[in-house]
């Protein structure tokens, strides 16, 4: 489909316009906003990021409860490498994602072999595990309080220090390498790969694919991005502990992500910026953010199963059902005896 | 070791494991019959530890003797959080039937919506329910407070009550042969919704017993829901889905587990131990060791 409501340009080119148009909005941003609404953006830009690695495990027809773990493995690794052995942001950054993605890939290699529901499950008691061990293991991660003080990042002499502003070109920069790199494997044969292995995984089975090696590698790419999040988040909030990592913040994730619409690509970023902004916009209580995320989320899943993204297309549906419903009522009319 | 602690241990073990059971039979129910893995259930115990506290402290129905006022209490909150199931059954757990995503994400919805409404209404701070019978009872060399014994009590009984149910009456078999094979018990004339809804009340009701037994003894608290129902889903995954009996025991297993480990070892080991076994058992059996598949997952 390249016609492009008669304009000449390509759809891509139409595309690469717009994410440009994008890219330079949010570049320009935090530049005339406050410090706490950049500080909102660069929570929407980790949500938004951590969301599109779930969302890319989901590809493959697996369903993670444990992503928010990855990112504090990576986390934990950052911190403990930054603070014990060497001073270095990017080591600390690469280290978070590294550790991250071994780990993902040592335990995938485990537990992609049974089926769906208990592969969610297992990676639910993945991420307990990781939790109860940091808060046992009080030498080396420092138990409930976690691991404090990890210094701000410095890249080439520069230093971060207190400004929000550098951080969210941080975590934006990391957010366009991740979304980058797992578009372009998802547009690739591997990606298409990982779609038939979703739809029907016997039949790929029967078409000589290797199942469990493509969700490894999925998986462990995802958990990989998870980790350079995370290790950023430690490096932001200057501590990493156990508290933030919790089974909750797995759905949490999953929730932006569903909301946006799983389908599409842009749905975690759309699910994430719309929720964070919409959470912090409307500064709500403790008690009401439940409250207002159940809610939005029934409310998607009766409505909008596709998520937010789906409403071009299914309000059309409905217009169009609408529209034929309507000439069947004139017709009716019409027919009636007497008029 | 102490032989008296040894034993000690035990028992605490066999009473933890019983309240796991009440809240497993639910999940079990609900995963096998109604085909959602209901994330809310712990949820759902606290929410009838909530009701209980409410009639029994907040309005305070002492027109009778202290402990039958309570099971005044209980019974109007069961009544509450079943009809609450059978609402759930209707609005979102049949739409969702055997779609494992979706219906995790409704469940999830629920829970938020419960943990939102109950600290609007009833506020964040943990409820105290009073002692409903004091003192304590020796039972040779073995020492447990009068209530905790009753707790006990009721999980066994309401376990066996629930196993003869599902062997020896129609609609307990209706249900089994409902989970094992939604299509085929459906063409032998077993209407799948009923099933559902009779799954829905048992399963909440049971959590409900449970929360409610447990709030004299731990308070209520919103907090404890999630290690509930983690604890639930470590021994619906150990036990099987497929079977309710070997979930059963299950819960039992991992009652003495954590009682042994919290009492010679410290509880965080515990839990690893347990999420270790958990792991193993899906590896060497993915459906559970008492377990067969179940169809739609």
């Amino acid at each position: 489909m390249d016609r492009t409501m008669g304009l000449p340009v390509t759809r891509r080119q139409l595309t690469i316009g717009f994410l440009a148009i994008v890219a330079v909005v949010v570049l320009t941003l935090p530049q005339l906003l406050s410090q706490y609404w950049v500080m909102v953006m660069t929570m929407m830009a980790v949500a938004a990021a951590l969301g599109y690695g779930f969302r890319f495990v989901i590809t493959t027809g697996r369903f993670t409860m444990g992503h928010a773990a990855f990112a504090g493995i990576g986390g934990y690794a950052a911190a403990l490498m930054t603070t014990k052995v060497v001073e270095n942001f990017w080591l600390g950054l690469l280290m978070g994602g590294i550790v991250a993605g071994l780990v993902g890939l040592a335990i995938g290699a485990v537990i992609l072999r049974v089926p769906g529901l208990m592969f969610a499950i297992i990676t639910m008691a993945v991420s307990e595990i990781f939790r109860y061990l940091v808060i046992m293991w009080r030498s080396l991660t420092g138990g409930i309080t976690g691991v404090l003080n990890i210094p701000s990042p410095s890249i080439a002499g520069f230093d971060f220090g207190i400004d929000q502003v550098p951080y969210f070109y941080l975590i934006f920069g990391i957010l366009v390498v991740s979304v980058l790199v797992m578009y372009r494997m998802e547009r690739s044969r591997i990606g298409l790969t990982f779609h038939a292995v979703r739809q029907n995984d016997p039949l790929a089975q029967h078409l000589g694919i290797n199942i469990w090696r493509y969700r490894l590698l999925c998986f462990s790419v995802a958990c990989f991005f998870a980790g350079l999040v995370g290790s950023f988040q430690a490096h932001y909030w200057h501590y990493v502990s156990p508290a933030t990592y919790t089974v909750m913040d797995s759905f949490t994730i999953f929730i932006y992500a569903y909301i946006g619409g799983l389908m599409y690509p842009a749905g975690p970023i759309v699910g994430a910026v719309l929720m964070v902004g919409l959470s912090e916009g409307l500064r709500m209580a403790k008690e009401i953010a439940p409250l207002f995320f159940g809610g939005a989320l029934l409310l998607i899943i009766f409505f909008l199963p596709g998520g937010i993204l789906s409403l071009p297309q299914e309000s059309r549906t409905l217009l169009r059902q609408g529209r034929a419903r309507w000439r069947r009522m004139r017709d009716r009319f019409a027919r009636a005896p007497g008029s | 070791m102490d032989v008296a602690l040894f034993f000690q241990a035990m028992l605490n073990g066999v009473l933890l494991g019983s309240l796991i059971s009440l809240v497993v039979v639910g999940l079990v129910l609900v995963l096998g019959v109604a085909r959602v893995l209901n994330m809310a259930h712990g949820h759902i115990l606290v929410l009838g530890a909530f009701f209980v506290w409410f009639f029994f402290v907040d309005i305070g129905i002492d027109v009778l003797s202290n402990p039958v006022s309570f099971v005044l209490a209980l019974i109007l909150a069961v009544a509450i959080v079943a009809a609450l199931g059978i609402v759930l059954e209707r609005v979102p757990f049949r739409r969702f039937q055997g779609n494992l995503i979706a219906g995790l994400v409704a469940s999830v919805a629920i829970m938020m919506l419960i943990e939102s409404l109950t600290m609007e209404a009833w506020g964040t701070e943990t409820k105290i329910v009073g002692s409903i019978w004091a003192g304590s009872t020796n039972f040779f060399g073995v020492v447990m407070s009068n209530w905790r014994w009753v707790i006990m009590a009721i999980g066994l009984i309401l376990m066996g009550g629930v196993a003869l149910y599902m062997q020896r009456t129609k609609m307990g078999r209706a249900m089994r042969a409902s989970a094992s094979d939604p299509e085929a018990a459906a063409l032998q004339g077993i209407n799948p919704i009923t099933v559902s809804r009779l799954a829905m009340i048992i399963g909440f009701g049971l959590a409900a017993i449970g929360g409610g037994v447990m709030a004299p003894i731990y308070g209520v608290d919103l907090a404890v829901a999630m290690p509930w129902i983690l604890k639930g889903i470590l021994a619906i995954v150990i036990g099987g889905p497929g079977s309710l009996g070997g979930c059963m025991v299950a819960a039992l297993a991992l009652g003495m587990t954590e009682s042994y480990f919290t009492t010679f070892v410290n509880p965080q080991a515990g839990y690893i131990a347990m999420f270790g076994l958990l792991i193993a058992v899906i590896l060497v059996r993915p459906w559970g060791l008492f377990g067969r598949p179940i169809k739609g997952f």
